[in-house]
């Protein structure tokens, strides 16, 4: 299975009627493109950094269509291809990947938070550290009671070539759980955030990230 | 919720305690205060200064609370001036480490 995140940045001048035909076409690809098994369209929540929407999709054979084909797909086409004066997409930032660490206990979780956050680990950084800071963020879940669900992934720049080098997803019952709890975590800004301090020597992921989350009704996942 | 303390633990490169102490008082100290961070105390070890090796530095400072560590985190995501800073610390430092902390009663 390979799953593909995107980050959507909007035209600035795009028409509400536009954004939701964008809305409505994104959220049902899955039906209407061959090759995509689920999909999921979510307008990021105010305090998102980065982008207006994150379009989940999961592909169900080993030889998805490019991310190029799909965004040219006719049913998508009119949306993204900048030479159309009425595109509704200024940008995607995407990664791909085959999920890899799971902890989906709750898979019949609904209306809830979804948050996605893109890093990038400093080229350079040696293989047991990586590994130690990968271990650490999946002890998160341990520590902070209002993850429900969570996936934590190595992006494959070989399925779609990409600056982020991890992805770390999260389920939320709400967005209380994301920065409530989670931001308040001795976990989280007493230990793991030292691997994202500048200050701290042993940081070893850069300071731009990209931090966003949504509503979603049914978990992504969750997705087989 | 209660202060968060910051520990650093500096070792530094032998001969360099007190030039090190200076340029960490002239450049740092006023940079980091203006990040939130107040220095509470600070401590050599071993307790004076070797000839022949490395001393430890240990500065404890302290935040406010946990909004005030977070305003920190987004100060220095906005101007890398502190981690600039440590970068160019090597012909003082060999060394450090950062820890967080928080107040924990101990009574016999």
């Amino acid at each position: 299975m390979i799953r593909q995140v995107s980050l959507l940045t909007l035209e600035r001048s795009a028409t509400p009627d536009r954004v939701k035909a964008l809305e409505s076409a994104l959220g049902d690809v899955a039906s209407s493109i061959s090759g995509v098994s689920h999909s999921h369209l979510g307008r990021h929540l105010p305090g998102s950094l980065m982008g207006d929407y994150t379009w989940d999709i999961c592909f169900d054979g080993a030889t998805p269509p490019t991310s190029e084909d799909l965004i040219a797909d006719p049913v998508l086409a009119e949306f993204f291809d900048p030479s159309n004066p009425d595109a509704v997409v200024a940008d995607v930032d995407a990664v791909r990947f085959e999920p890899q660490n799971l902890g989906v206990p709750e898979p019949g979780i609904t209306d809830f938070v979804k948050r996605t956050l893109f890093v990038r680990v400093f080229d350079g950084t040696p293989a047991d550290i990586c590994e130690k800071f990968e271990r650490d963020i999946m002890r998160m879940p341990t520590y902070v009671s209002t993850i429900r669900n969570w996936a934590f992934s190595r992006t494959d720049s070989a399925l779609l070539p990409t600056k982020w080098t991890h992805v770390w997803e999260q389920e939320y019952d709400d967005v209380e759980g994301l920065q409530g709890e989670y931001m308040m975590s001795p976990f989280h800004w007493g230990y793991i955030d030292s691997w994202f301090d500048p200050e701290c020597p042993q940081r070893i992921v850069d300071t731009r990230v990209a931090h966003v989350f949504c509503t979603a009704q049914a978990s992504v996942l969750a997705w087989k | 919720m209660a202060a968060i303390f910051v520990l650093d633990q500096i070792r530094l490169h032998p001969g360099k305690l007190g030039e090190f102490r200076e340029k960490l008082a002239r450049e740092y100290i006023p940079a980091a205060r203006g990040r939130g961070l107040q220095l509470v105390d600070s401590w050599l070890t071993p307790p004076l200064e070797l000839e022949d090796d490395g001393n430890d530095l240990v500065l404890l400072w302290s935040l406010e609370d946990l909004g005030a560590f977070w305003k920190m985190r987004s100060l220095q995501g906005a101007d890398p001036e502190g981690a600039r800073w440590w970068e160019g610390t090597g012909a003082w430092v060999a060394s450090r480490s950062r820890k967080f902390m928080t107040r924990q009663e101990v009574s016999a």
